[in-house]
């Protein structure tokens, strides 16, 4: 009877049990919800920022501080403040990131006007401790957490509220100054948005935004063209493999890499023209490494391999180097370690930086920070991006390559996010909410090319350059070698694909100030960007007429982008990129040092530079200008009219005694540009002249 | 023995109380991948908006893109009440198993899914005036597998009972 009797209670406290923690949780998340319904009310009644929505700041812009203390973590640490409002409302906040933990516009918890300490585990869990056991502050029920429990709990919060420091105040908040700093940073004008409840996604109605519109990496095309890919189906892949869309996104991920920045990623036989019976390319037109024209951008020639088994297919290689076999869906960490595996079949792991972000369950589900997605974005870099359906997505992983606001017509609220291929056929421009994302992957190539002139590009009159490391290859290369003393290009714009703009893998084999000019009849812009998309110089009318001039220090062996852009697109043709080691850093073609009829000037030619000048032709006629020097150096000379696409003059030895010479006609009122040096400029300087004279 | 038996019943027992679905109304039961038992003519002619193979396409002559093409013209989902044998027969052609439609209903439910690799679970079922409404869950799985939406049916097995409309939510 008694053990019965002893059955029956246990049995009792079983179901009390249960039902305490069911019943903690269902009331800890209706507290949450009722949070979040004020919320929406608030939003319905403010005023916002359009394109930045809600912040923290506008929410409490009316509000004055009535108190502000400290709430501990569970092993007693000072990790939370605790701010009550006059009028009503009060919120919580992590002591070192400023980061919101919950917060109502009216009302107060009991945590106040209390000589008790509290302890927060989350929103609504608030708790005290008696006889040095945790209960529910409100409930006064008991908690079992033990002390390792409390400990290690409080330390994986710590990590994780620290490392998304998207608001650190770094400032050290004590009792003294609480208040103070709370306030300042309430009327702060850093721009905190809440943790707003955007709209679910509709995947029968994705949100697509026109191609080409949002802030886009530099080379977003690849993604606009949609480069082949294996099919993210309900079907099976790889090895008996289903739920494939983490491979889905590594593959086009690494294909883009493999094709803009790394040729050694992606042997030939997992791109597209590989024919397995002959194990050769057998259409080299479907292969960036031998197609005809380097530039050529089509879905076959961008993407891969993507059958759906296979040896060969590169999709299926991506499959089974991320998922164990008979599997389906991968994790962020998979899908990592996967592209880590892959790389590191043909690189060094000098050769690349990968790194992931996941945010998993915090006391509940809250997107990863768009902070980092947005310099990688910035950075012209895309990424693998997660997204949640506990966030309103779908589990589901894409790669980003832009990101912008979106409004919804329906409600009008505006939310920030991604602009993304989707990885599903034909979705390759979809907007998604940053909201649903809770992680990604980030990849950076590390790999330098080195330009080789190839010849011309059969049919036209471009130029193939091609890199002697990796084979990648392009018509648009500019690398100055260190015996370069001026070098020029021709560009036409648009260019092959309609932009009104073209860019120039740019490198130098010199460091040292570089002046870089534009010449023609069109107006023209200039950038020079480094290889993380960092605008490092610009110009639009410095030049000669409209033409767009700037001096630029530059490091030896570094890449970079020269952008020539046409400044109307109604107006555009073909233009001249002039660039030289020049001594003096020139900032307008005005200011350049003019060199006058009959005269002679003389300067000292130092090494690794050249010296450059103006000379505006009073009249008509026929000029001699020549170099001269007393000390035997060898004089080098260029002529460039800045109006003519003509290849530029230019002169070694025809003066004699191995002096430059260049005798043209030149017209009237013309400024036109001089660049004067050695002949070998990394080990000759000493004195040299210039003279111009009219001869008839 | 006896003790610890008695126990784990009473362990169960409180677990199902706490956590039990709440669906042993009606005594339906929802089999969540109920495509494989559908004729592929009935399939075909009810469409809902989801990527299907492309009938016209050739490799190595067809834009490799157009293998698999989106139906955006077909509704979002479709549902179907079948109350009688010669219905059901007509759609579940592969079906093994039988109904005794003078006890019981078939609620047909298809609709364009991403999940293909997990299940659906009854959350709720309610019936108002006729109105029935589904509350569905999909199953819990850590990881990323999304796929282009698919053709997905559900079939609900329940007792015979009037309606006029369902409505499948998911929760």
């Amino acid at each position: 009877m008694k053990n019965i009797k002893k059955m029956y209670i246990s049995f009792l406290l079983c179901i009390v049990m249960v039902f305490a923690m069911t019943t903690s949780v269902l009331s800890a998340s209706a507290d949450t919800l009722k949070v979040t319904d004020k919320v929406s009310e608030v939003k319905k009644n403010e005023s916002y920022s359009e394109n930045k929505g809600q912040s923290l700041q506008t929410a409490f812009a009316n509000k004055s501080i009535s108190s502000c203390e400290f709430i501990y973590n569970l092993d007693d640490f000072a990790d939370y403040i605790y701010v009550e409002f006059k009028g009503g409302g009060y919120a919580i906040f992590s002591k070192n990131t400023m980061e919101m933990m919950e917060y109502s516009m009216e009302g107060s918890l009991p945590l106040s006007d209390s000589t008790d300490k509290y302890y927060y585990a989350g929103p609504s869990n608030y708790l005290q401790k008696a006889n040095n056991k945790f209960i529910n502050a409100i409930t006064k029920e008991e908690i079992g957490i033990t002390e390792i429990e409390a400990k290690t709990f409080s330390e994986q919060i710590r990590n994780v509220i620290n490392y998304d420091k998207t608001c650190a105040i770094n400032v050290d908040v004590n009792n003294n100054n609480i208040r103070e700093v709370v306030s300042n940073f309430l009327h702060s004008e850093k721009d905190v948005s809440l943790n707003d409840k955007a709209p679910d996604i509709d995947t029968t109605h994705l949100i697509r935004p026109a191609v080409g519109t949002g802030n886009l990496i530099p080379n977003y095309r690849y993604f606009a063209v949609n480069p082949l890919h294996g099919k993210n189906e309900n079907g099976i892949y790889g090895n008996g493999n289903t739920g494939t869309c983490g491979a889905v996104a590594a593959q086009i991920l690494l294909g883009y890499n493999n094709y803009y920045n790394d040729r050694r990623i992606i042997e030939n036989r997992f791109l597209n023209g590989y024919d397995d019976v002959s194990n050769s390319v057998k259409y080299p037109e479907r292969n960036p490494n031998l197609c005809t024209d380097p530039m050529s951008m089509t879905a076959l020639t961008l993407g891969t391999r993507s059958e759906d088994t296979g040896a060969n297919s590169f999709y299926s290689k991506v499959i089974t180097s991320i998922m164990e076999p008979n599997t389906s869906s991968a994790s962020i960490k998979e899908v990592y370690s996967g592209i880590k595996r892959i790389l590191n079949e043909h690189l060094s792991i000098d050769d690349y930086e990968i790194y992931y972000q996941f945010r998993g369950w915090v006391f509940g589900y809250a997107p990863v920070s768009s902070e980092p997605i947005k310099s990688e974005l910035n950075a012209g870099r895309p990424l693998i991006i997660s997204l949640s359906k506990h966030l309103g997505a779908t589990n589901h992983q894409v790669v980003g390559y832009g990101y912008q606001d979106f409004t919804y017509p329906a409600n009008g609220g505006t939310y920030s996010g991604y602009v993304v291929h989707f990885g599903w056929r034909g979705d390759n421009c979809v907007w998604v909410n940053s909201s649903w994302c809770k992680g990604y992957i980030s990849l950076k190539m590390n790999h330098k090319h080195n330009y080789n002139e190839v010849g011309t590009i059969p049919g036209t009159t471009r130029t193939e350059y091609k890199c002697n490391t990796c084979s990648h290859r392009t018509d648009a290369a500019i690398n100055m070698s260190a015996n370069d003393r001026y070098i020029e290009r021709k560009v036409s714009l648009p260019n092959i694909y309609g932009n009104n703009y073209q860019d120039y893998y740019v490198s130098f084999r010199t460091s040292g100030n570089k002046l870089f000019q534009t010449f023609g009849e069109y107006d023209l812009k200039m950038y020079l960007f480094d290889s993380d998309n960092k605008q490092l110089a610009y110009d639009d009318d410095s030049g000669f007429d409209l033409n767009a001039l700037f001096s630029y220090t530059v490091e030896a062996d570094t890449p970079y982008v020269l952008r020539v852009e046409a400044y109307d697109t109604e107006n555009m043709g073909i233009s001249k990129i002039g660039i030289t080691p020049a001594s003096v850093a020139y900032s307008t073609y005005e200011s350049i040092q003019s060199i006058y009829n009959n005269e002679i000037i003389s300067f000292n030619a130092n090494v690794n530079t050249t010296k450059v000048f103006c000379f505006t032709s009073q009249s008509f006629g026929y000029y001699r200008i020549s170099t001269v020097s007393n000390d035997g150096i060898d004089g080098y000379l260029y002529l460039i009219d800045p109006e003519s696409l003509n290849d530029c003059i230019f002169d070694d030895d025809s003066a004699g005694n191995l002096q430059a010479l260049i005798e043209d006609y030149l017209e009237a009122n013309k400024t036109y540009f001089l660049v004067v040096s050695t002949h070998n400029i990394t080990v000759q300087s000493g004195n040299l002249q210039l003279s111009i004279r009219k001869i008839y | 023995m006896k003790k610890i038996i008695l126990s784990g019943i009473f362990i169960i027992l409180s677990l199902c109380l706490t956590f039990g679905c709440g669906c042993n109304k009606y005594n339906a039961v929802l089999y969540s991948h109920a495509e494989k038992w559908i004729s592929e003519d009935f399939l075909e002619k009810n469409r809902v908006k989801a990527y299907y193979p492309n009938k016209d396409y050739i490799e190595g002559e067809s834009d490799p893109w157009e293998d698999i093409l989106y139906d955006k013209e077909s509704p979002d989902s479709r549902t179907f009440i079948i109350t009688n044998q010669y219905e059901f027969a007509k759609i579940f052609t592969k079906y093994d198993s039988t109904v005794d439609f003078n006890r019981q209903i078939v609620i047909l439910y298809i609709f364009g899914d991403v999940y293909p690799a997990r299940d659906y679970f009854f959350n709720k079922l309610t019936l108002k005036e006729q109105s029935l409404k589904i509350y569905y869950r999909l199953e819990n799985r850590k990881g990323d597998d999304a796929t282009m939406p698919y053709q997905r049916c559900f079939m609900v097995k329940l007792d015979k009972v009037e309606i006029m409309s369902v409505e499948f939510i998911e929760k």
